[in-house]
């Protein structure tokens, strides 16, 4: 479990998040543990040292980035959830955002959606930068890099789960994956996924 | 006046969009209809509340899935998108599968989304559930059905009782001829007595 003078460091990393992105992970919360998961979350936080009332996030506000790490492995925690279950919080995100409908009416095509994607992570993060390096369509991948961005491990897992979901609005394929080529944590200057489809 | 500050601007834009958002979901969540949002290659992009309901997936199950997967005419789908694409609008009869694959029929309206500049975006996709209109519609046809059976029954039993009864009727012709005939005989051969008797009976001279 994580310890208050852990989540004080946590909550130290600089930048801000869309409340947006805190609402949909919550949601997810909700639809896996129900309203008692929900609020087991809360009490945890403000065990933590952070009191944070849900119902009033804000999905068009800024909040600190650190809260968003934090309130990640605390679910991870509290849940016993697996990386598999952080990487569909981020899948889950993806589906039921509003800002990502608003999005989607912008991605015409697979090329369009990847020429925009950074665009749209600087209108959700305050913080690093999306770079939409590779789009090979005969080859069938795409890679991204996120720049400039050092959360936590757990949040690269859920970022993937984010973008591959994304990736199959725009490309009708039975088999689409991602993979993370290069991380921050693993010394890489940073952090490259790699979208492939058959 | 006081200019307003940029900050107050954004604010205020701020809530207006979370107000938007709220009754859009206030709204879709309300309505009784079912309605999904596809994007232009066919993905599901949005479901209300309805759709849940009478599909038994939930949102996170269905969104990011292909619409093709809650019906059972595949190619049609791909048909009608095909139609939207030139006509703007399509409405037919298709079938739904549920999450336990339970068929029902409903009626689909679909309708094209385009962006400012005028590029496809996919389609709205509503559709109403006619279980009950097609069981009524099945219960009607089938008591027409019996009705008819019915009514060729009777028509065979008519025709049996008129073929019955003509019968007689040429019989009852053909007695009467001949008696008739008999009663013409028979006065003929009174009346060759009645001569032959009257010769008889005459003085010879």
């Amino acid at each position: 479990m994580i310890t208050k003078k852990e989540a004080e460091e946590i909550m130290k990393i600089k930048g801000n998040v869309r409340g947006e992105g805190i609402l949909t992970d919550l949601e997810y919360v909700r639809y896996r543990e129900g309203e008692v998961g929900l609020k087991k979350l809360e009490e945890k936080l403000k065990e933590l040292g952070w009191q944070l009332k849900f119902e009033e996030i804000k999905s068009t506000e800024w909040y600190p980035i650190g809260l968003d790490v934090l309130k990640t492995l605390v679910i991870k925690d509290l849940f016993n959830w697996t990386e598999k279950d952080i990487f569909e919080m981020g899948a889950y995100s993806a589906r039921v955002s509003f800002l990502v409908k608003m999005l989607l009416r912008y991605f015409v095509s697979p090329q369009k959606a990847f020429q925009e994607s950074p665009k749209y992570w600087r209108k959700n993060y305050d913080v690093g930068e999306l770079e939409a390096y590779e789009f090979n369509e005969k080859e069938k991948y795409m890679i991204f890099r996120l720049k400039n961005l050092k959360l936590h491990p757990i949040n690269c897992i859920n970022f993937a789960g984010y973008f591959l979901q994304m990736a199959k609005y725009v490309i009708k394929s039975k088999e689409i994956t991602i993979e993370e080529t290069k991380c921050v944590f693993k010394g890489d200057p940073y952090i490259e996924y790699v979208i492939r489809w058959k | 006046m006081e200019m307003m500050k940029e900050d107050e601007k954004i604010r205020m834009l701020k809530e207006d969009l979370e107000d938007l958002k709220m009754y859009i979901k206030e709204f879709s969540d309300f309505l009784p209809l079912p309605v999904c949002t596809i994007n232009p290659i066919g993905i599901i992009v949005d479901i209300n509340k309805a759709v849940e309901v009478l599909t038994g997936y939930t949102t996170f199950e269905l969104v990011g899935q292909d619409i093709s997967i809650i019906f059972l005419e595949k190619k049609e789908i791909e048909e009608i998108e095909e139609i939207i694409k030139q006509k703007g609008t399509e409405s037919r009869e298709l079938n739904l599968l549920t999450k336990e694959n339970k068929k029902i029929p409903v009626r689909i309206y679909a309708s094209i989304r385009k962006d400012r500049e005028g590029n496809y975006l996919g389609y709205f996709l509503a559709f109403f559930d006619i279980s009950e209109i097609k069981a009524l519609q099945e219960s009607l046809e089938e008591k027409v059905r019996e009705r008819t059976k019915e009514l060729q029954e009777k028509i065979r039993e008519l025709e049996k009782f008129y073929k019955i009864t003509l019968g007689r009727e040429l019989k009852m012709i053909e007695l009467k001829k001949e008696i008739k005939r008999l009663k013409k005989e028979l006065k003929e051969k009174n009346n060759e007595i009645w001569k032959k008797n009257l010769r008889k009976n005459q003085p010879k001279g």
